[in-house]
């Protein structure tokens, strides 16, 4: 019979784990047995207490997602004080919930508005926005509703059944890793950037090196502060998600007709409730669905990556396969089904090295693990044997607020896409007036404010030279995770930095694979050149010959 | 200006820019530099080989012809210059009373004359803002010298 590495209810009078903290059970079970070990603890979820803390974890996440300058990781942080007065399973199952949703709720103003609600859902804003202003965006809400609700219960449904097995590849990351990851996410954005992969590359470094600004933490000395005391705390992302998308497309917006609004294509007016996918188109998409929620399973359980990598590697790999047809740039539904469904998939693996091994996954994990602790629950295998009655119901909690943000996504979704039909003189200050609060509330400062016009002044002169904005944010949040990993990587090396690389398979895997999108990028860019110019050179012949 | 040019001249300009940072970053103590010069060389080679295949492949730039920098859109410039007395007038005026005047004052400057939609628009924000952010949230905008 097949051992199930996880907790269970049985006594046994062995040890339940290895010297290593590994595994182990004295008792085999089926998967039957498994389950049924499983359903004591959804029983305790299904109390009135923990579904109405899903539904409003769920309505402050889809609100706080939507809206540009409210973030998750906020949201989660103002929650806790709250969820003192509530059991400790009700208010994770708050916590977790608003995670969930404020993934998905990021889509909406970057399908509605180009402008991301979180850094998880920057790849989503470049072809949602291209589906809106051709009159399709209810189709790109639903087809995001539907890859991240059950991207999200996928994920739920890992959590729960493999988390101990799974937390095994997180430990697998060594420096060396970590920063090669960093340098495939760069790669990845770069590979979809739609104008020169060089341009794409020097725009995400960019970032990468705005990242470095402020108080070095390893050697306490400022760098690149310019003697200006307001750079010592370095520059936070959220002036720069706020200025390269949000602020810079409100520029772009009023670059035509004021009183016009942003459809250029389609139907204007009123909106559709067709906010349940087809089964067809839902078949259509199948296999793009198939692998971004596969991404996304896997990068969530690397601590730090997150689904700010997840998407732009699922979005990298379906441009890889982009066929003769595809319209990525201008509004391809399987890019955004790509994005969209990697995103969400890694929420629920994101818990894993947190649950497990104490190493949150992201911003919103490492509140979430701070909350945890707060209320006298430490991370580690002791969480899935002293304490099943409170871990199991918070991992059912987040698997069933998934479900539960697709049923609300109807509504809202509906009443957000309504802000199309805004004119574009309207639209523009609204987009502001947004930024300016959401900025201002997450930091605090007015010094941030400016950063975040700074950085939308910057971002509206990269988009006339053709220079990735979205890279460059990437960059700016990757920042961190390469430097750590570089600087850690030639420090346990001693010396020999690339005989240790190589000497890692790990390493050489992901070297393979930025290798692989590259030569990729460059291939399908040659490949979209040559198609260009036998098509302008076709319209020249039937323009001479009429 | 050829766009093209436009194009190298800004090439150029971060070429520049990355030995400027670089020599400032050197003097950077305790290892603090080594991650920074390594973003900068990386700038630095990809921008030269840009800059190159400029001059090697002309269609390269071409075929992703730059806007004009010249061509200067004056909406954006306008909002632009709005959103900075917006910002300069936040802790003077108060967060709700200089969003009120931008509502009203921006759309109107940059063009559109639908009074009854800003005035809709300012009528359902602010209160929505006071609820979200004041109330449901608890941050604290400025509230200036008028309230």
């Amino acid at each position: 019979m097949r051992k199930w590495p996880v907790a269970c209810n049985c006594q046994t009078d062995r040890p339940f784990y290895d010297y290593q903290g590994m595994f182990l059970h004295s008792e085999e079970h089926t998967a039957m047995e498994f389950l049924s070990d499983l359903m004591p603890y959804l029983l305790i979820v299904l109390r009135w207490q923990n579904i109405a803390a899903m539904i409003l974890g769920v309505l402050v996440g889809l609100f706080v997602g939507a809206i540009p300058g409210l973030n998750p990781p906020m949201a989660i942080a103002l929650l806790i004080p709250i969820t003192f007065y509530t059991p400790p399973e009700t208010s994770l199952i708050i916590l977790v919930s608003v995670y969930a949703a404020g993934i998905y709720g990021g889509s909406f103003s970057a399908i509605l508005l180009r402008t991301p609600g979180t850094s998880a859902s920057a790849a989503t804003a470049i072809e949602g926005w291209e589906l809106t202003i051709r009159g399709r965006a209810i189709e790109a809400i639903r087809i995001s509703t539907f890859a991240s609700v059950v991207g999200g219960t996928l994920s739920g449904i890992v959590l729960l059944t493999l988390a101990p097995a799974t937390a095994k590849i997180a430990l697998w990351f060594q420096p060396s890793e970590y920063f090669l990851i960093a340098l495939l996410g760069l790669c990845s954005i770069a590979s979809v950037s739609f104008n020169a992969i060089s341009k794409g590359l020097i725009a995400g470094f960019f970032g990468v090196l705005i990242s470095t600004i402020g108080i070095d933490l390893k050697s306490g000395f400022p760098r690149f502060t310019f003697g200006f005391d307001g750079l010592l705390g370095g520059i936070d992302i959220m002036p720069a998600i706020i200025g390269l998308f949000a602020i810079t497309q409100a520029f772009e917006i009023l670059k035509e007709d004021v009183t016009k609004t942003v459809v250029k294509e389609g139907k204007k007016g009123k909106i559709s409730w067709e906010i349940i996918p087809k089964i067809d188109e839902i078949l259509k998409l199948k296999w793009v669905f198939l692998r971004s929620w596969s991404i996304g399973l896997v990068i969530g359980i690397i601590p730090a990556a997150g689904a700010s990598i997840a998407q732009w590697i699922a979005y990298g790999e379906e441009i890889r396969r982009a066929k003769p047809g595809d319209q990525f740039g201008k509004g391809e539904i399987k890019g955004l089904a790509a994005c969209e469904g990697a995103n969400n998939a890694s929420t629920g693996t994101s818990f894993i090295p947190m649950f497990v091994l104490g190493i949150p996954g992201g911003i919103s994990a490492a509140i979430i693990l701070g909350a945890l602790m707060i209320h006298g629950l430490n991370p580690g295998a002791r969480l899935f044997t002293e304490t099943p009655h409170i871990i199991y119901p918070i991992m059912w909690g987040f698997l069933l607020a998934n479900l539960i943000m697709g049923f609300f996504a109807v509504f809202i979704a509906r009443s957000m896409a309504y802000i199309t039909n805004f004119p574009r003189g309207i639209l523009a200050p609204l987009i502001m007036i947004f930024s300016v609060a959401g900025v201002y509330t997450a930091s605090g400062s007015v010094n941030q404010v400016w950063y975040s016009l700074l950085f939308g002044i910057m971002g509206y002169f990269m988009n006339k030279y053709r220079f990735s904005t979205a890279a460059m944010l990437l960059g700016i949040v990757l920042g961190p995770i390469c430097e750590n990993g570089f600087r850690d990587w030639l420090i346990v090396s001693r010396g020999k930095p690339i005989a240790y690389m190589l000497n890692r398979p790990l390493s050489v895997v992901i070297l393979i694979l930025i290798a692989f999108t590259l030569f990729f990028a460059i291939r399908n860019r040659k490949k979209q050149k040559t198609n260009q110019n036998a098509a302008s050179h076709t319209a020249l012949k039937e323009n001479a010959v009429t | 200006m050829r766009k093209i040019w436009q194009d190298r001249v800004a090439i150029l300009l971060i070429i520049l820019l990355c030995i400027f940072l670089a020599n400032y970053a050197k003097s950077f103590p305790a290892g603090g530099n080594v991650f920074p010069l390594f973003a900068l060389l990386s700038i630095l080679l990809l921008s030269l080989f840009y800059l190159v295949s400029t001059f090697l492949k002309s269609e390269v730039a071409q075929s992703d012809p730059v806007e004009s920098i010249t061509r200067i859109d004056q909406k954006p410039m306008v909002l632009c210059l709005l959103l900075t007395l917006k910002i300069l007038l936040l802790n003077t005026i108060g967060y709700f009373a200089v969003t009120a005047l931008f509502i009203i004052f921006a759309p109107i400057i940059l063009g559109l004359k639908q009074y009854k939609a800003i005035i809709i628009t300012l009528i359902i924000l602010l209160p929505a803002f006071y609820v979200i952010f004041v109330l449901a949230l608890k941050t604290s905008l400025p509230s200036g010298i008028l309230m």
